[in-house]
């Protein structure tokens, strides 16, 4: 379970998050939706430890993140490996650190995830290079798997394949998995849980199926309600 | 499969040394061209220039690739990925720190092979002189102050660490940020140094000069390397309270 | 199938089995995709399936055999009801809107007639 407990987070003047108070349940898909600088980043970052709240705290499975980065599989939205790498170097490299680390798992989403191990970094497209990140981040058998904007940039069909891989990959009850994005309809209906944040502030947080059947209307037009309100 | 530290260490290590590659390929080739230059030359003894403008290079190059292998992870992004990573500062730093002596080494290494190589082809009857003097020779001398380079490299090094960690600290201006902190930081240890030789030199006498000399000498590089490992130590806690992105 | 975000999905999984039941496409014994099959195809949460799967069980329409999948088991007589209770929905959801639109039960009923004995479009459907 990850907790959030009244995080201010301030760079300069601009507030990121303020104020968050929020629980991301574990073992579901939860959707962090929200528009471009709404503090969606901000707070995977502050999981994932590269982060620190200015006041407040973040609390992962009882721990402070810092402590617990082995539990968490991090995949930004900027490319984060070393362009002069293949992917079985990435590989190679990134299975060092951690003992989750599962080598069949890796062969079987590299054959079905459609890459090649001698592909280089900076030689591949953004899909492919997408779906690199996803590669490192799901052939790990990790209890928190956090995916910032993960389909961003991202033509439809490498699209198709990275939800293909999610639900292939999802370990019910016992994996998170949270999503951050402002587009949401391609997301709509793999999330269970709904989280809404606007300008550093939670706005709602509820049960997918729950919200349907409350209040009639798709996620995504409830984002779009929410966030003319919040404006 | 558990996580062994020094696997995690090597696998860093060899990371940091791909990164230096060019840095390293860079300075082998400088010292290759200014051998080329003296043996092709006519032995006038300008031909040397070059080769004591390389030596000097070889040092000096490890401390600007101290900043491109820091640095170059927030330039590259890539601190997303060693931030994320389940380990401290001390192996991201130390890793970096041992990829830059092995650069330093090689470098420096180079240039002192192939200047005990130029002796041979530069003076002819080389052989014999070395082989007449060799018990002259002061060899431990030249191992202690090859020993004190590499200490103060290490000291240089770490500096260069402390001083980025500190400038990005700082979200704009990070550059200059770097270089201000440095050039402080510098003048800082340079005050604490020449204070605490005062110090010492008050109580320390030796009226044998070979022994004031060794002892200066063993000193100094337990000193550099104390006052190294202290500002590296800074430069760890730094990095793993303060880093963010 | 095309899911109207606007419904809850696990609702929509269901009528849509039921209709394929309704329609004689899948009848007892048939095997069904394993709930991640279908959560995978669909692109939808597989706890989302699994709550559908866990409600048609309840209702009888089908009964997952360990190791073996999930498998049609509706009855007959279940496959009536169910054709009865669509079809009840269906003509108070038409009754409802028409009364909506101003008209009377005695105009709805002239509408009918008059459309089924002209062989309205509708009838080219069937």
């Amino acid at each position: 379970m990850i907790e959030f407990n009244q995080v201010v987070k301030r760079y300069g003047k601009v507030t990121a998050l303020d104020g968050v108070t929020v629980t991301f349940p574990k073992g579901k898909i939860i959707g962090l939706f929200g528009p471009n600088g709404a503090g969606k980043s901000t707070s995977l970052k502050m999981i994932a430890g590269l982060s620190r709240p200015q006041s407040g705290t973040v609390v992962v499975d009882g721990k402070n993140p810092q402590e617990v980065k082995d539990k968490i599989a991090y995949l930004p939205e900027i490319d984060y490996l070393y362009p002069w790498m293949t992917v079985k170097k990435a590989a190679d490299f990134v299975k060092t650190f951690y003992s989750d680390w599962d080598d069949d798992k890796y062969k079987e989403l590299l054959a079905f995830l459609n890459l090649g191990e001698d592909m280089k970094i900076n030689k591949i497209s953004k899909g492919q290079r997408a779906k690199v990140k996803l590669l490192l981040a799901t052939s790990r058998k990790a209890p928190y798997l956090l995916l910032d904007e993960p389909l961003s940039g991202i033509d439809i069909l490498t699209r198709e394949e990275i939800i293909n891989t999610l639900i292939r990959d999802y370990r019910e009850g016992e994996q998170t998995i949270i999503i951050s994005t402002h587009e949401i309809a391609e997301v709509e209906n793999l999330v269970e849980e709904v989280i809404f944040i606007a300008r550093g502030r939670i706005l709602l947080k509820q049960n997918a199926e729950e919200l349907r059947l409350n209040e009639g209307k798709s996620l995504t037009e409830m984002m779009k309600e929410l966030f003319r309100d919040a404006n | 499969m558990p996580i062994n530290k020094l696997s995690v260490l090597v696998n860093l290590y060899k990371k940091e040394m791909r990164q230096l590659s060019l840095d390293i390929a860079f300075t082998l080739g400088a010292v290759l061209v200014s051998v080329i230059i003296i043996i092709t030359s006519d032995k006038s003894p300008a031909a040397v220039l070059p080769f004591i403008m390389v030596a000097g290079l070889a040092g000096l190059i490890p401390v600007v690739s101290s900043i491109r292998i820091l640095s170059g992870e927030w330039n590259n992004n890539t601190i997303y990925l060693m931030l994320s990573l389940p380990i401290k500062g001390q192996m991201v730093l130390g890793a970096k720190l041992l990829a830059l002596i092995t650069h330093y080494i090689i470098g420096t290494g180079t240039v002192i092979i192939s200047s005990i190589l130029l002796m041979f082809f530069w003076i002819p009857d080389f052989t014999a002189i070395i082989t007449s003097r060799f018990g002259y020779v002061p060899w431990d001398w030249f191992l202690g102050v090859y020993i004190l380079t590499v200490a103060l490299f290490v000291f240089i090094a770490s500096l260069s660490f402390l001083a980025q960690v500190l400038g990005h600290l700082f979200s704009r201006f990070t550059g200059w940020a770097i270089t201000i902190i440095f050039i402080f930081l510098w003048w800082l240890i340079s005050k604490f140094n020449h204070w605490m030789g005062n110090f010492f030199s008050v109580w320390q006498f030796d009226f044998e000069p070979a022994m004031t000399a060794a002892n200066l000498l063993s000193w100094s590089i337990f000193g550099t390397l104390v006052e190294a490992l202290i500002v590296f130590a800074i430069a760890v806690i730094v990095y793993n309270r303060k880093i963010e992105i | 199938m095309d899911f109207d975000s606007g419904r809850p999905i696990y609702m929509q999984i269901i009528e849509d089995f039921k209709k394929r039941m309704i329609r004689g496409e899948l009848t007892k014994g048939d095997k069904i995709p394993s709930q991640r099959e279908y959560a995978q195809s669909a692109h939808i949460n597989p706890n989302t399936v699994q709550r559908a799967y866990r409600e048609m069980e309840y209702m009888g329409l089908v009964e997952t055999i360990r190791g073996q999948g999930t498998f049609v088991s509706v009855s007959d007589e279940t496959i009536v009801k169910l054709k009865k209770e669509m079809v009840e929905r269906l003509v108070v959801d038409f009754i409802s809107d028409m009364k909506e639109l101003g008209f009377t039960f005695k105009e709805i009923e002239e509408m009918i007639k008059e459309m089924l004995e002209k062989g309205g479009f509708f009838n080219d459907r069937v």
